[in-house]
């Protein structure tokens, strides 16, 4: 088991205080009761669930959160929020974890997911809409596994589910004009 | 020549941490009106009433500033003083520099410039003070004890012993409340009807104590020494000065109804006591499903009694009692777990709370005393408690915690030792709070001698799987999440504020907190006294307590009775309205915005052209004012004034900004 | 007739198209006229809004800038994705001034507030009615078939911007259900996650989701799923079977709409139910239905 040294840990205050501020949420205001994770249909495959990101966000390792998976493996389904006892939305926070981690330009823990949605926003800002063919191809491809799921979409292809050729918006221009970077921010 | 002393306290480094006080001084000599001025360490010291009561001799003062903390804290104090050399004690003024000034800012000079203007102030308001004095009024020597729990029960024994008489109201059949309902108690594990049983019967038995069960307070009003009390005795439907309690009626009424005592688990009759022991051990009938009173039919009751005490043409009846004293003792709810869909929002029959625990291991419960699932009648082989449930929970409940449900999750399972010693228990906690007398050695007899597991983590989730009820949490101490399958699972549901208690609060006029719990009048040095004086607290309509500090309460407030006892005549407040009857127009604005019913008409003659001119105009009952001043704020006229805060005074004070 | 607007989104016009072609049957059937927003662009999905607040704003938003132009006041999003982002851009647009500023300078266009947006739940409710639903039953509609009602997370998540709703145990779809003529079960994975695009990007971890959910259906002994979600279909479908899904019987899953559809006793055909990879047809011979 490795040492965690506390006495170093809360060196990230300033982007401790970016998680507070982008997610409006109190981290210090959880008491760790776990509930967020014992119900949580995701964190059985990663490497700890909310209740952990939010324990070491309180101890300052913003790092090791943002290199970790949970972050990534979160669903944004928003049960954690909803039954969390101090009313932190849970959800939130993970939510501008995962933006955060894009910010530091370091490789995803799971880059698998992250993939996902890169692909699927390169494909709405090349076409305005999202396709899921060619979306789940290039995920294929770029994760290394062609065949994923291959199988599927021959069903799929055969109970005319799919779509050979991306749908695309006449003013696509328009949409694109979205993608220009703001900053962020949270909502 | 009016003559101002200012005393400037340092309250340690509360005040002068933030304050210059000497600067404050050097100000306030420079008021014209200031004789004398000086600053002390801590005023409210005998070193610091000395300082004050010799210069109010020496400088030949005639009435005094004192610029320290709160009015609140110690103004009191401070009257004392200045009357002990001969002034009157309300030609005081507090200017509150701690409070309103230090604590709340942290620039030194603005801090100081604040404690100045405030000074100021004061010195312009006492300049218009007159001196007040109080009256006396008799006191009527009976207490009213509402709510007939332990709590109730305490006070009004403690009182009665002490020989006065008590009236006890209890809304329910019987006396006993929720410590009736209990099997055993912590962290001694003896028998809770066994102990609370005696103490029934001598309430019963009391010649002091005048009992009213089935009854409830409707209004109250008056004040210290002189309360009223009207009470609304609902028809029993049974003459209880004829019927012997051999219980026929009961036994041969055919209507079942679920049982108030059973928590929901059993059923009693329409004809009932709340339980076999009850005092008084006299049936009432509950006319909402009595047979008899709903379509005329049956009447088996009447034909079965023999001291023919059936009597269906009883009606409410209002009663009306004068006391000198009240002791409010009206208990607790508890958390309704239906807000939690996560375990099941009720739908689980094998989910149960910790009330109904307490009625499954009772003897004298629906299932004498052995731990049945409430489905299907088996004895569950494993059982969870879920603690905390309603309890610091903002989204579902209550941010705080309810003091008792650590212990009494501790206490049942130990009692799942006794009843059904090869259930596996598991107990599911937040944080474990046992900080009673004894009572973490119990909390760790729970896990050595009971066996308990204590698992670190809230539920997340129950549901069923076939007969078993699935439990999902996470073991925050490992990391890791959990699936448990139990038989029965018991929610630690918290202690929350009585439904109606906001309702109940605003007839007795007394304060209430944001979760809906009686507020004592200091949380710390006047824990029993409500902001009514005269009435009293005791026990969990407070706030969430055990048996112990409920016991330990109910005693102190009834000292606190005793006390205002002791006293033929109660001084009145000085500080009332009075009414300017030459300009008061007779509008009775002032009656309509009135708290506590003071106000009253009356008719003033006149000669006017050789007639007999008469003229309505208000009134102060000056044992009931509470000098809110609500009146003179309505009174268009300005006829109303409250000493100590008369108009004059005031616009000193705005005329010195 | 009642004319309201359509906002389909991607997956309707793929792997979702059942849901497009049994909602416009239904729509037919009860004379409701869909008006699909011209030039509807993606949603942005969970995607945008875990990278770029104001991008998954702007997004939905630019959808509801063309509703309004159109005229159209309210419009329903069938797909539960779709309507969770349109109604949190709407909460956004009309709480950030700032990015409504923003969207309305690279939409060149203004941004009207208060286009009513309706869940495919609420359109059931709200604009065709459960008394218009009991009343075009046929036969005996649904009677006799189990259904597990599931919501996913979307319906009632996140609540600052859907409002303080039941969230372990919703009754607008099982309302649905019974109004058919169908019995909804009681069952307690309403609103537990399908493991949402997960599926796609890690299925190994969705699938413990997807598992859950179908264990505890068929626990109650349900002879189907109603879904109003896309993705919750595409997971609780198409992964059945699937390594480490192996089912002790197959779940059909409908979407809400071919259920109203099949109740209402319109073709089979028409509502898609072939298109499912679970067949649907044992179950629906079996219930007199299509």
């Amino acid at each position: 088991m490795e040492r965690i040294n506390l006495t170093q840990a809360n060196t990230n205050s300033a982007l401790l205080a970016k998680v507070t501020r982008e997610s409006g949420q109190d981290i210090s205001a959880c008491y760790q009761c776990g509930k967020c994770t014992a119900g949580c249909l995701m964190a059985g495959a990663g490497d700890g669930g909310p209740r952990l990101v939010m324990r070491l966000l309180q101890f300052g390792l913003l790092d090791q959160v943002l290199s970790g998976k949970a972050i990534w493996l979160c669903a944004a389904c928003g049960i954690c929020t909803v039954r969390c006892p101090r009313e932190i939305d849970v959800a939130k926070v993970m939510e501008s974890l995962r933006r955060m981690a894009r910010q530091t330009g370091q490789r995803p823990a799971e880059p698998a997911v992250a993939a996902f949605e890169d692909l699927f926003l390169t494909c709405v800002s090349r076409h305005g809409r999202m396709h899921e063919l060619g979306v789940m191809v290039a995920h294929n491809i770029k994760t290394g596994r062609p065949f994923k799921d291959a199988d599927l979409g021959q069903k799929l292809f055969f109970r005319g589910k799919l779509r050979l050729l991306p749908s695309r918006v006449r003013k696509v221009a328009a949409v694109k004009q979205l993608f220009a970077r703001t900053g962020g921010g949270a909502a | 020549m009016k003559r101002v002393g200012v005393f400037v306290c340092h309250c340690g480094s509360n005040i002068a941490g933030t304050v210059d006080c000497a600067a404050v001084v050097a100000a306030a000599r420079r008021i014209p009106a200031v004789a004398y001025a000086e600053d002390n360490k801590y005023t409210c010291s005998e070193v610091g009433q000395e300082q004050i009561r010799k210069a109010v001799q020496t400088h030949n003062l005639d009435r005094v500033v004192v610029a320290a903390c709160s009015p609140r804290m110690h103004e009191a104090t401070f009257r004392k003083t200045i009357a002990s050399v001969g002034l009157n004690p309300y030609m005081l003024e507090i200017a509150n520099l701690r409070e309103q000034c230090s604590w709340v800012h942290s620039d030194r000079q603005a801090a100081t410039a604040k404690a100045i203007d405030l000074v100021r102030l004061a010195v312009a308001k006492v300049l218009y003070n007159k001196p007040l004095f109080t009256s006396t009024l008799p006191v009527k020597k009976r207490a009213v004890v509402i709510g007939g729990g332990i709590a109730g029960i305490q006070a009004a024994l403690d009182i009665a012993e002490a020989g006065h008489p008590v009236t006890l109201i209890e809304r329910s059949q019987s006396i006993g409340g929720r410590m009736a309902q209990l099997d055993k108690t912590f962290p001694t594990l003896d028998c809770s009807s066994c102990i609370l049983m005696p103490r029934m019967v001598d309430v019963g038995a009391h010649p002091m104590i005048d009992l009213m069960t089935y009854s409830e307070v409707e209004e109250v009003d008056g004040f210290i020494g002189n309360f009223r009390v009207k009470v609304r005795q609902r028809a029993k439907s049974v003459d209880h000065s004829k019927c012997t309690g051999c219980g026929e009626c009961t036994e041969k009424c055919p209507t079942q109804v679920p049982a108030e005592f059973e928590a929901g688990l059993g059923e009693r009759k329409a004809i009932y006591t709340d339980f076999p022991q009850a005092v008084p051990n006299k049936p009432v009938i509950d006319r909402d499903h009595c047979r008899y009173f709903l379509d005329g039919k049956c009447g088996i009751c009447r034909k079965v009694c023999q001291a023919d005490a059936i009597d269906y043409t009883q009606t409410d009846r209002q009663v009306e009692i004068e006391a000198g004293a009240i002791v409010v003792a009206t208990g607790f709810d508890l958390f309704d777990p239906a807000k939690y869909g996560e375990y099941g929002g009720g739908r689980y029959p094998d989910v149960i709370t910790g009330l109904q625990f307490e009625r499954l291991i009772s003897a004298s419960g629906p299932t004498n005393g052995e731990i049945r699932r409430p489905s299907d009648g088996r004895v569950p082989e494993t059982i969870a408690f879920i603690k905390c449930v309603g309890s610091r929970d903002e989204a579902h409940g209550v941010p705080y915690c309810s003091r008792v449900c650590c212990m009494y999750t501790a206490k049942q399972a130990m009692l799942v030792k006794e009843h059904a010693k090869d259930s596996k228990v598991y107990i599911f906690y937040i944080d474990v709070r046992a900080a009673g007398k004894g009572y973490e050695e119990f909390y760790q007899r729970a896990q050595t001698d009971a066996g308990a597991t204590y698992v670190r983590g809230r539920v997340a989730k129950i549901f069923p799987r076939g007969e078993k009820l699935v439990l999902w949490a996470e073991d925050t101490l490992i990391g890791k999440q959990l699936e448990l399958e139990v038989d029965l699972v018991v929610l630690a549901t918290g202690i929350v504020a009585r439904e109606g208690a906001v309702e109940f609060a605003q007839k007795m006029g007394i304060s209430y907190d944001g979760h809906r719990f009686y507020s004592e009048a200091h949380p710390k040095l006047r824990p029993v006294d409500t902001n009514v004086d005269g009435i009293f607290l005791a026990g969990a309509c407070q706030g969430p307590k055990d048996i112990p500090d409920t016991v330990a309460q109910a005693s102190a407030a009834a000292v606190k009775v005793c006390s205002i006892f002791s006293k033929e005549e109660l001084e009145t407040n000085a500080m009332v309205a009075t009414v300017d009857e030459n300009i008061c127009a007779g509008c009775f604005h002032c009656r309509a915005v009135c708290p506590s019913g003071a106000i009253d008409s009356k008719i003033l003659h006149a000669w006017v052209a050789g007639q007999d001119v008469t003229r309505r105009v208000a009134t102060v009952n000056s044992g009931v004012c509470q000098g809110c001043g609500s009146c003179a704020a309505a009174c268009p006229s300005g006829a109303m004034n409250v000493g100590g805060f008369s108009n004059e005074q005031i616009l000193g004070e705005v005329e010195a900004l | 007739m009642k004319r309201i607007g359509y906002y389909p989104g991607c997956s309707l016009h793929a792997t979702a198209v059942e849901f497009d072609t049994s909602l416009k049957a239904i729509c037919q059937h009860f004379g409701i006229e869909l008006v699909e927003i011209a030039d509807w662009n993606c949603c942005g999905s969970s995607p945008a809004h875990n990278n770029d607040g104001f991008l998954a704003a702007a997004l939905a938003g630019r959808n509801l800038v063309l509703a309004a132009e159109q005229g159209l006041e309210e419009l329903v999003a069938p797909c539960a994705s779709c309507f969770s982002r349109l109604k949190a851009a709407q909460h956004d647009l009309e709480h950030n001034e700032a990015w409504r500023a923003e969207l309305e300078k690279r939409l060149q266009a203004s941004y009207q507030s208060g286009v009513r947006i309706r869940s495919i739940l609420d359109f059931l409710h709200a604009v065709i009615g459960l008394d218009a639903l009991r009343d075009r039953i046929v036969g005996p509609g649904l009677a006799g078939l189990k259904v597990a009602s599931y919501y996913g997370c979307l319906f009632v998540r996140p609540q600052e911007i859907l409002g303080r709703q039941e969230q372990e145990n919703p009754q607008e779809m099982d309302m649905v259900v019974n109004a058919l003529g169908g019995q909804a079960v009681d069952w307690p994975f309403k609103t537990e996650c399908c493991g949402n695009s997960l599926a796609l990007a890690r299925p190994d971890v969705a699938q413990r989701a997807i598992k859950a959910i179908l264990d505890a259906a068929l626990g109650v002994e349900s002879d189907c799923i109603a879904t109003a979600c896309p993705l919750c279909h595409a997971n609780l479908d198409m992964r059945q079977g699937r390594q480490g899904l192996k089912m002790s019987r197959a779940l059909p899953v409908f979407y809400i709409t071919q259920l109203v559809g099949l109740a209402c006793g319109l073709p089979a055909k028409e509502l898609g139910v072939d298109q499912h990879l679970v067949s649907t047809r044992s179950l629906l011979s079996a219930a007199n239905l299509g």
